[in-house]
């Protein structure tokens, strides 16, 4: 009888069936089920909703396009209770390809309005953003979006009388190589203290790529602080529409409710937002980022295409920040570009009365010792730049007296082994070596301290892994403490990653690209440690 | 009082109240607008025997107040005696009611045939039960080699 009903009047049937095992449908043949998964999707979907948020991405290589509708793919979101989806997509595909994709994605995104909470996009191919952006009424509950890549003027068009009536509270947006129409982006701005947006991440240059326009936008760079200041408490709502780029996100930025701003790759001039944040005006801003993980593939200040003197404004821009942390709400902050010196003696003098828990940055070599000296209450270090061997030392020399929970670092083989060796005698429980250039060899010397330390996570990723490393590590890591271990971007071959599964009881491969394997693996908690013994 | 003429499929004509008809929006809309009061209205998607069990439907609840414009979420066993005996159906008839209820725009006849599939659903206890209780034919089940091919998929992605 079910073969003889309309898809509506399935619908209609699938709502009573609260708690009912959709699984078993599976076992219904192709043509079957392909009538019957929109419904399971759609009741799935909706149900999750009242369940903790889960986001998942689904990268392009664990699924191929073809596959996009097929039965793996509803399992998969209905298993981890998806709420939210990404649409990732490295291989440019080709235009049957990608019609097929759009086809399919926007079967899943117009079932109904409400099926997604969170939708993130990193397509360099415009189209489907423009499907979304057409339709983006429809997304009632949509409270996260992100957009990575092919942003458009038409996508500005569409959002910002969108916005103000959405539940949207996180938008993050990126512009590639696309030049957009500045005004429109201090459009957006103007609309922001409508919105419920509490996170805002724009990693963009409001001048797409020509910087010799900066000086173009009206913000004269002899004026000072205090008088810029007093600039922007005269505009009002009505005229920031007028005003374009930083200047006009730094006047509507007291009025918002954001307490998460991202700046990366924002335009660096001596008067931007970033004073507003440092003179305390902005109290709600917990998390600042001046540069954001997702577009470090892009140019870096660190590349040299900004002068010595774009270099300088920084600092003295981070010297503002550090100088009024004791004053601001700021919990976590992210920059690029090597401290100066006045910027780090700012840092140190005012880390032990400011809220800071995160920081991540380059910290000059001859300032780290002072640096860790200091009592903080910071759990969250990240280093980047170079010398890590010696600030790897500096940290040795401290660690009894270091509360970090999560450290991050790029090490060498002589480097790691020291830090290692010394795990058990400190609080860490995350240790990020991602891009550390040791190979197999480093995998003997974690397997000898690892069992020892009380790490919960540990991220190998890009760190020059093969077969031989995974294989090693496969059979040590049962007598860790690890909960996630993630090997992501090594060289480990398809046959190693399963020979690890069947060696690692509970681990799920996540992803896997025939050229570039990606693999994460869940780890069960600790079978038994030297600890209890 | 007013009497509307109905055809079925099978050539069968009915003449029924028009208090008692009026709850099918479809047949109402029609009398109204159309003006159609003489001429027997004909019903191509609905048999005698399963217009025969629309009536009952009609007959235990003509005296209902208006059904709400939004419908009232119930559970799926949440209904009256009456409804649940009337539903006591072969699932193939079931269809028809629900399609014809569909059809005739019956809005509660509509929901109770839902809601009876879906508890009949919710009785089974895998997917053997539901191929036998709905008599699906064969052709539209995965065979067992499919089947053993996705669970070792479902072990793949549920890990």
């Amino acid at each position: 009888m079910i073969s003889k009903l309309p898809l509506d009047l399935l619908e209609n049937i699938f709502t009573y069936l609260d708690g009912f095992d959709f699984v078993s449908l599976s076992h219904l043949n192709k043509k079957m089920y392909q009538r019957m998964y929109p419904i399971g999707l759609l009741y799935k979907l909706r149900v999750v909703e009242l369940w903790p948020k889960v986001t998942v991405r689904l990268f392009q290589n664990e699924f191929n396009l073809e596959q996009l509708d097929s039965i793996s793919l509803l399992l998969k979101l209905m298993k981890w209770k998806v709420s939210g989806i990404a649409f990732l997509n490295d291989i440019q595909p080709t235009m049957d390809e990608f019609e097929k994709l759009e086809k399919n994605v926007g079967n899943l995104l117009m079932f109904k309005e409400d099926i997604f909470t969170e939708i993130h996009i990193i397509m360099r191919n415009g189209l489907l953003l423009d499907t979304i952006s057409k339709n983006i009424s429809v997304y009632g509950n949509l409270k996260t979006l992100r957009v990575d890549q092919g942003l458009t003027n038409d996508f500005f068009l569409s959002l910002i009388p969108w916005v103000p009536n959405s539940k949207l509270t996180t938008l993050q947006i990126s512009n590639d190589d696309r030049n957009i129409d500045s005004s429109l982006l201090g459009k957006l701005f103007s609309i922001l203290p409508t919105t419920r947006i509490s996170t805002l991440i724009l990693n963009i240059n409001p001048l797409g790529s020509n910087w010799e326009l900066a000086g173009s936008l009206g913000i004269d760079s002899s004026i000072s602080i205090d008088e810029f200041v007093e600039i922007t408490k005269v505009f009002t709502h009505e005229t920031i529409i007028q005003i374009e780029g930083p200047l006009a996100l730094a006047c509507v930025l007291p009025h918002t409710k954001i307490t998460e701003l991202g700046l990366n790759h924002f335009f660096f001039q001596r008067l931007s937002p970033i004073f507003l944040i440092s003179k305390g005006i902005l109290p709600k801003v917990k998390k600042f980022y001046l540069q954001g993980r997702t577009c470090s593939h892009s140019y870096t200040l660190a590349q040299g295409e900004i002068s010595e003197t774009a270099f300088s404004l920084i600092y003295s821009e981070l010297e503002y920040i550090f100088s009024g942390l004791h004053s601001s709400q700021l919990e976590e902050i992210e920059f690029i570009g090597t401290m100066g010196f006045e910027t780090v003696i700012n840092l140190i003098n005012n880390l032990p009365v400011s809220k800071l828990r995160r920081l991540k940055g380059d910290i000059p070599t001859n300032r780290f010792k002072d640096f860790l000296q200091v009592e903080s209450d910071l759990k969250e270090l990240h280093l980047i730049g170079k010398d890590s061997d010696e600030k790897c030392k500096v940290i040795l020399e401290n660690i009894q007296h270091l509360n970090y929970e999560k450290f991050t670092i790029q090490i060498t083989l002589n480097g790691l082994e020291p830090l290692i060796s010394k795990l058990d005698m400190c609080t860490l429980k995350h240790l990020d070596l991602s891009n550390s250039d040791f190979g197999n060899s480093a995998t003997p010397t974690l397997g000898i301290y690892l069992p020892i330390s009380k790490l919960e996570t540990l991220s190998l990723r890009n760190c020059g892994i093969g077969d031989a490393g995974a294989k090693c590590i496969s059979n040590f890591v049962h007598y860790t403490t690890l909960v996630s271990l993630d090997l992501r971007e090594n060289d480990i071959s398809l046959d190693a990653i399963k020979a690890f599964n069947r060696t690692v009881d509970g681990s799920i491969v996540r992803s896997v690209d025939g050229k570039d394997i990606t693999t994460e693996y869940r780890l069960k908690r600790v079978k038994f440690s030297k600890k209890k013994a | 009082m007013a009497s509307v003429k109905l055809t079925t499929s099978d050539d069968k004509e009915y003449t029924l109240d028009r208090e008692l008809i009026f709850q099918s929006n479809l047949i109402k809309n029609m009398v109204t607008d159309l003006d159609v009061f003489d001429a027997p209205i004909p019903l191509p998607n609905v048999t005698s025997s399963t217009l025969d069990i629309v009536i009952k439907y009609l007959k235990i609840h003509k005296d209902d107040p208006p059904p709400p414009d939004k419908p009232i979420e119930k559970a799926v066993d949440d209904m009256i005696d009456e409804d649940k005996e009337l539903m006591k159906l072969e699932f193939n008839i079931m269809a028809d009611v629900i399609l014809a209820a569909n059809y005739l725009d019956i809005p509660g006849l509509l929901d109770i045939g839902c809601r009876t599939v879906a508890w009949h659903i919710k009785q089974c206890k895998d997917y053997h039960e539901i191929r036998e209780k709905f008599n699906i034919p064969k052709e539209l089940w995965r065979s067992e080699e499919e089947i053993a091919e996705m669970k070792k998929e479902l072990n793949g992605i549920l890990g």
